[in-house]
């Protein structure tokens, strides 16, 4: 009796792991094996060292905040970030502060001045009516607190990260803000939807 | 050799239990599920491990959590050598991932800088270690009997 009980402790969770490998491949084949996907983004850059938000910093740069609205995004971004350009994204919610998601603060408000620190920026303008981007500040400033999880996958609304918060916000709307269609969204997304305009980018 | 063998056993559960539930919480309602059976699965496995000694349970206990005990405490006081400031929240998460569907569940909010679950995955090790410790503990003359034969 001991030895069964032994055996099905220690074979249960990697039985269970293949199975939901086996279904999560088969429904995300295509996002999986894209060369230009998220995963394969991730691995290269895991190849080449990278495996972080890359080499954070405080860089001081100068971009100005002006012409932002409440729900336009703002992205910034390290050197030798693993999954893009841009490693972080937030949204404005007026009064020069930004809702966004970190991994020890959750869901959160903070000064919109941080994203100085970043090496690089991006201000990007949501090209819809005012009253849909309203909503999607409501909907973030209703979840804060809520849990942060790095590599929360699209569906579900109890994991998030800074960029699954932003798109399920608008896609509440009626707005799918991400581009790439992949298992995760990635801050870059944003940068490439039909619905944005760039506002303002900064590199250095 | 009994020591080795149960903190292997944990090990294999922890990391495995970690891809089932990351991986399920793509299929929302089945994380929950998966993170319910990680917690029979370990109070299974620690009546397997009554019939070690104090001493083994302890090495157990700490070869299995005393990492992660050390890397919330770590955190907990925003050391910063080594490091490991910038991901150490980050690993603890990973770590706490078999319980993270049920602490993703308790939105309760606080008046301190951090949100509930910061606090709730810092003491996860702990809780872990305490439920490992108390579920071992061999309670009638016959759990020694119980005890997993290696």
């Amino acid at each position: 009796m001991n030895r069964c009980w032994s055996r099905i402790c220690l074979g249960i969770f990697p039985g269970l792991t293949l199975v939901f490998l086996a279904a999560f491949l088969i429904m995300n084949h295509q996002a999986i094996t894209d060369p230009c996907g998220a995963v394969s983004k991730y691995v290269h850059s895991a190849v080449q060292g990278n495996i972080g938000f890359g080499d954070a910093g405080f860089y001081d740069n100068q971009i100005s905040f002006t012409d932002l609205e409440p729900g336009d995004i703002v992205l910034g971004g390290y050197p030798n970030c693993a999954y893009g350009r841009y490693s972080h994204a937030g949204i404005y919610i007026g009064d020069n502060n930004v809702a966004e998601a970190y991994a020890d603060l959750g869901v959160c408000i903070q000064p919109l001045a941080h994203f100085r620190s970043y090496s690089q920026v991006c201000l990007l303008k949501v090209d819809v009516p005012a009253m849909m981007k309203e909503r999607a500040v409501e909907y973030i400033k209703k979840q804060q607190g809520r849990l942060f999880y790095p590599i929360a996958f699209k569906p579900g609304d109890r994991f998030w990260n800074c960029s699954k918060i932003m798109w399920k916000a608008y896609a509440e709307q009626g707005v799918d803000l991400d581009t790439l269609h992949d298992i995760w969204v990635c801050p870059e997304s944003f940068r490439s939807s039909p619905y944005v305009k760039v506002i303002r980018e900064i590199s250095q | 050799m009994k020591v080795l063998t149960a903190v292997l056993r944990l090990y294999c559960l922890q990391i495995f239990a970690f891809l089932a539930i990351s991986l399920s919480t793509y299929f929302p309602g089945w994380d929950l599920i998966l993170s319910g059976v990680y917690l029979v699965v370990l109070t299974v496995e620690s009546r397997l491990h009554s019939g070690l000694g104090l001493r083994e349970k302890f090495l157990v206990l700490m070869a299995w959590q005393g990492g992660a005990l050390f890397l919330a405490f770590y955190v907990w006081q925003g050391w910063t050598f080594w490091g490991l400031c910038d991901y150490g929240i980050f690993a603890l998460q990973f770590w706490s991932a078999p319980l993270l569907p049920w602490w993703a569940l308790i939105h309760i909010p606080l008046s301190s800088r951090f949100p509930c679950y910061y606090y709730l995955v810092l003491i996860t090790p702990l809780l872990l270690s305490v439920w490992y410790f108390l579920i071992s503990w061999p309670t009638t003359q016959k759990s020694a009997g119980y005890c997993l034969k290696y």
